[in-house]
């Protein structure tokens, strides 16, 4: 890798990294979630805030380690419940994390990403199919549709997630009166 | 005696005590209503919301409130 490219990389952000390294070795995500809604958000005032970002992939042992070898890549150390990911990774371990669903949690600093197999009330096909490709310091990253994480969300409907959904009904209240009010 | 609350504060918790009192914190499907759904359907669609969207302030605006909560100290 030229040494241009590499001290480039260096000056990312830990997720933007991250997001490199797995378009790097196509992985296969969606974001979902808070920080997706985020993604949505038209000025700083209607962000909310989170500790994690949650990444909903397909059960597809391949892409699953691909996308913990991309966080290893990115730094990330993974973790399954309270233990590290165990070794090796390679594909006799992906098939088991896959079979279980199991939540794989990958932790660099203060950057905690979750890789999930599961989105309530959606198939992860559906999702793709319904992407949205931002970018984030000039690399694409697939997020899931709002509409997609509302309603799972609302599938759900854990305290935390009623808290926002309520909120976020607010502040897009807040975001059409001050459109009206532009036009 | 400390300075009086900044309006926008005051308000933003007047907005987080209401949602509080008004959401049931039971865990179970939420029925969504259709007026929530045409307003996210309006910012799925908007100009800045189009595949290609530039989003790296969201992380950078988030990046600064994160420092400046971590900046805190605790007057009086």
């Amino acid at each position: 890798m030229p040494k241009r490219t590499r001290a480039r990389l260096r000056r990312r952000e830990p997720f933007a990294r991250l997001t490199h390294e797995l378009g790097k070795r196509r992985v296969r995500y969606v974001l979902i979630g808070v920080s997706a809604v985020n993604l949505y958000a038209r000025s700083a005032g209607l962000l909310f805030t989170t500790d994690d970002r949650d990444m909903f992939v397909p059960t597809d042992p391949e892409n699953a380690l691909r996308a913990w070898r991309a966080c290893e890549a990115a730094g990330f150390a993974l973790w399954c419940g309270e233990e590290p990911l165990g070794r090796p990774l390679d594909r006799f371990l992906a098939e088991q994390v896959v079979a279980r669903r199991a939540l794989v949690r990958g932790q660099l600093r203060d950057v905690v990403v979750d890789l999930s197999f599961v989105m309530a009330g959606f198939d992860f096909e559906d999702v793709w199919a319904r992407r949205r490709r931002f970018r984030v310091q000039g690399i694409e990253v697939p997020v899931a549709a709002l509409s997609d994480i509302v309603r799972s969300k609302a599938a759900v409907g854990r305290p935390k997630d009623r808290l926002f959904l309520a909120a976020h009904e607010d502040a897009l209240r807040q975001l059409l009166g001050e459109r009206s009010e532009d036009g | 005696m400390g300075r009086s609350p900044d309006p926008g504060v005051q308000e933003a918790l007047a907005v987080l005590a209401r949602i509080r009192r008004e959401v049931s914190l039971e865990t179970g499907p939420v029925p969504l209503g259709e007026a929530y759904l045409r307003l996210v359907e309006a910012v799925e669609a908007a100009p800045e919301n189009r595949n290609g969207a530039d989003k790296t302030w969201v992380e950078r605006a988030l990046r600064l409130y994160r420092q400046s909560c971590r900046s805190a100290r605790e007057l009086g």
